[in-house]
């Protein structure tokens, strides 16, 4: 509902975009007639896709969940003939989530080992997405007068995550029967581990669409799948990303 | 609506309302309440052995004058213990003798192990001994409650990561138990010193294992640990609780099976 919510309003704030007309006395002004700077901001979904590596255990779960996320970046247009575009992008991304999995261990018949593994994470992303874009140019009417400028655009292409900050804590219960007899240890945060989560590159798809307002204004959304996992693989699991991104962004004058 | 002003405005609460949503996420935190554990310490000592037999004249001269000038060199940092052959006020060493003989086929006496090699205790080892990585270490409390038991409750922590499988032996030493040795001045009166006079047991599973109950094995991590409590007899004549110790020794097999030390200890 907060998310929903979110992204209602971030919407609600376009409304004050479509009014004005875009000129090129900006940023714009200094870059080719066929190239168009812009930022973009966006607010993220993560629904990741949770599997477990294959283990000596007997009986494996995992679950977890991502947390609302945010994004911004830059966009460098470059427009083709017939409505075609390639737009790079240089995105920052932040998001949080926790993996709990579980496992049961069996290696001897006198023994049994329960591990409870609940890992909290943080990740900034630096997205580099290069889309091929298709716009279509729309003509709406505005005070009685055709006004041309704003356009309705899909796109398509692969993604580069790089994780230049990306941090984990780790807290565990393990439960061990040895011989019929019992010890539990619990740790909140297990210390002098690994903290790094994420791997330095990660890659995947996106395709999404946007609207751009005769203001230079725009709103997008996207969907971003990925191919490569964005936990590290020696800790048991492959996260691959299936995030909704949802936002809005300004093409410079 | 065109303001510049207004824009900026809800451009700023637009973001605010995502960072709200993303710091307001909770950190989960794992629940359960723990074991009580003893403080294991993070440390290697060496395992010394020395082996004789009550009938060997070699044990009771050279073997007794070499062990016990290591006992007052070493004892207080390292665990020393003397595995002997023949009767010994009723426990249990003959057993455990014979089975770490033929284990590393030792044929003459007086024989030396440092860290299960065949090799005399020497500054080199304890050198490698003490600068190596400890990987894990085990601690004790012993509970002499029951007059005919030594309860011996231990915890066994890991320090590294390790895949392997892990054994656990638990050795009971007694000191300055009064028998007969061939060879010595004393004879029958002859002071034995830190004698491994039985193993620790785990109640319930009394198929005895002179070289250690496994006790982990695939993929341990760092800082994973575990009780357990071994049990052995009490001789009426160990009446002195003092001069009763635990050597606890942590061994990994080799692909023959044989055991490869990892570290030992005891209280000093």
């Amino acid at each position: 509902m907060k998310q929903f919510l979110t992204v209602a309003l971030i919407c609600l704030s376009l409304t004050a975009f479509g009014q004005e007309r875009r000129n090129r006395v900006g940023l714009n002004q200094y870059i080719p007639l066929d190239m168009h700077l812009g930022m973009k901001f966006s607010a993220n979904s993560s629904f990741s896709a949770f599997k477990l590596e294959t283990s000596d255990a007997v009986a494996s779960t995992i679950s977890g969940s991502e947390s609302l996320g945010g994004g911004g970046g830059f966009f460098l247009r470059r427009d083709w003939a017939n409505g075609f575009s390639i737009q790079p992008e240089l995105n920052f991304h932040f998001r949080t989530g926790k993996v709990r999995t579980s496992h049961i261990f069996a290696p001897d018949t006198m023994m049994t080992i329960t591990k409870d593994i609940l890992t909290n994470f943080t990740t900034v992303t630096v997205e580099i997405p290069f889309y091929l874009k298709y716009r279509w140019e729309l003509i709406p009417i505005r005070k009685g007068a055709y006004k041309a400028g704003s356009a309705f655009s899909i796109f398509l292409g692969p993604r580069v995550a790089l994780a230049p900050y990306t941090k984990r804590s780790v807290g565990r219960n393990i439960f061990t029967q040895i011989y019929d007899q019992e010890s539990r240890l619990v740790e909140t945060e297990v210390e002098g581990i690994r903290t790094r989560f994420a791997p330095v590159i990660s890659m995947g798809v996106a395709a999404g669409l946007d609207y751009e307002l005769h203001g230079g204004f725009i709103v997008f959304a996207s969907y971003y799948r990925g191919l490569t996992s964005h936990s590290i693989k020696e800790y048991g699991y492959r996260l691959l990303d299936n995030r909704l991104e949802v936002g809005i962004g300004v093409r410079f004058k | 609506m065109s303001n510049p002003l207004m824009k900026f405005t809800q451009i700023s609460l637009a973001l605010v309302l995502v960072a709200l949503c993303i710091t307001g996420c909770t950190k989960e935190t794992i629940t359960g309440t723990s074991s009580t554990f003893l403080t294991v310490e993070e440390k290697n000592e060496v395992l010394y052995f020395h082996y004789s037999h009550v009938d060997s004249i070699n044990s009771g001269d050279a073997g007794y004058t070499a062990f016990s000038a290591q006992l007052q060199s070493y004892d207080s940092l390292h665990v020393l213990a003397t595995i002997t052959g023949g009767i010994l006020d009723g426990s249990n060493n003959d057993t455990i003798y014979t089975s770490h003989m033929a284990q590393y086929g030792i044929l003459t006496l007086p024989f030396y192990q440092s860290n299960l090699g065949a090799l005399p205790f020497q500054q080199a080892i304890i050198n490698h001994t003490l600068s190596s990585t400890v990987v894990a270490n085990a601690a004790y409390e012993l509970n002499f409650d029951d007059p005919s038991k030594i309860v011996i409750n231990t915890t066994t922590q890991f320090f590294e990561n390790l895949e392997d499988s892990v054994f656990l032996s638990v050795y009971v030493i007694v000191d300055s138990i009064v028998a007969n040795q061939a060879g010595h001045p004393d004879g029958a009166s002859t002071i034995h010193r830190k004698v491994v006079a039985d193993i620790g047991r785990l109640d319930g599973f009394n198929v005895p294992q002179y070289h250690g109950y496994k006790v982990a094995s695939g993929v341990i991590e760092k800082g994973y640990k575990f009780n357990l409590t071994f049990e052995a007899d009490r001789q009426p004549t160990w009446t002195d609780t003092s001069l009763i110790s635990v050597g606890l020794v942590i061994t990994t097999r080799d692909a023959t099976g044989k055991p490869v030390f990892v570290n030992a200890h005891t209280q000093h």
